[in-house]
């Protein structure tokens, strides 16, 4: 009888890890999705304060703050930005893009700059989430590098 | 050592009498043996008992009833949900973008980080030695001096490559930047 009891317990036993490894399984979609809007929402609301920063840096001071290194804020918008703000998040980083175009931009040549934020990232679902979700301008990619260009603001010299 | 009645001096046989005034008659040494007999008797039919149920219920464990279908269906379930999941189970990859939106976005990237040369030989009056003088750091970027004023910049991904060449500008860049680009989205 404890021998038969055994064997039932085994036996359920199995039947609950199998049942545990399909709902896991019917899980993954949605914990996938969530995962990527989480870290997209955080990275839109990144590239948003830089856009905001960048914005107010040429209101008040009639150019566009300097490029810099990926990864590396401008020493510009240090001030503008909420302290500690970073460049580097969690499997991405921004780059703060500034394009100056001499001879302006073939087929529009009153366009002497371009900025933007580039995000370069390994997991392109949130890339591609994080620009889909960017308001106004235009995006393009290259590679694992998404470039959310905003502005074609004339500088004032 | 105790002795037993069938050892003592003096044996009862069978057919004897118990002796007069010997009191209530004691039970007979042949008694005693059969009904140890009859004990030993079920005692093994007892055994042969357990020993039946123990073969029975092993069996049972072992045959294939309705537990073992449902564990069958379920695993069946499962290899299927992990190894061949319907379209709403699969997980969403990243989207490959054509050979033709990588050109082009590879064009437009490589024109801008170009134009970063062409604002330092505006600048500074000649080509810079290395891109990174003039700020061109971006990883799959090539910058190549070919005279004080011109250059060629080439830019490559895994699939596709394209060279600038600030001697000859290509005809139809600003259609293929347009493709990129949507300029009435711009800020001005």
């Amino acid at each position: 009888m404890r021998m038969r009891r055994l064997g039932d317990k085994r036996l359920a036993a199995a039947i609950a890890l199998v049942c545990t490894a399909v709902v896991v399984r019917l899980a993954l979609p949605w914990l996938d999705v969530r995962s990527v809007h989480a870290r997209a929402t955080e990275a839109t609301a990144r590239i948003d304060t830089i856009r905001d920063a960048a914005e107010r840096f040429i209101e008040e001071g009639g150019r566009w703050p300097a490029e810099s290194a990926p990864g590396i804020v401008p020493p510009e918008l240090v001030p503008l930005l909420p302290e500690g703000f970073s460049f580097e998040g969690d499997r991405y980083s921004l780059d703060w893009e500034h394009w100056p175009l001499p001879k302006g931009l073939p087929g529009d040549s009153t366009i002497t700059n371009l900025v933007g934020v580039s995000m370069t990232t390994d997991w392109t679902e949130v890339g591609e989430t994080t620009m889909g979700r960017l308001h106004g301008g235009s995006a393009f990619r290259v590679a694992d590098t998404f470039t959310h260009v905003f502005s074609a603001r004339r500088e004032i010299r | 050592m105790s002795r037993t009645p069938l050892e003592s001096d003096n044996p009862i046989h069978l057919g004897d009498t118990p002796a007069e005034g010997a009191g209530p008659p004691a039970p007979s040494a042949a008694h005693e043996r059969q009904a140890a007999i009859a004990d030993l008797l079920r005692y093994e039919a007892q055994l042969e008992q357990a020993q039946e149920l123990r073969v029975r219920l092993s069996e049972r464990r072992h045959r294939i009833g309705p537990r073992h279908g449902i564990l069958a269906a379920c695993v069946l379930v499962a290899l299927w949900a992990w190894l061949f999941p319907p379209a709403p189970l699969r997980l969403s990859g990243p989207t490959v973008p054509s050979i033709a939106e990588e050109q082009a976005a590879l064009e437009l990237l490589v024109y801008l980080e170009a134009q970063r040369i062409e604002h330092h030989v505006a600048e500074q009056g000649r080509t810079p030695e290395t891109g990174a003088d003039a700020g061109l750091v971006r990883a799959g970027l090539d910058y190549f001096p070919l005279t004080n004023r011109h250059y060629r910049v080439r830019g490559r991904t895994d699939r596709v490559t394209w060279s600038y060449s600030s001697a000859e500008l290509p005809a139809d860049l600003a259609t293929e930047l347009s493709r990129v680009l949507d300029l009435g989205s711009l800020e001005r």
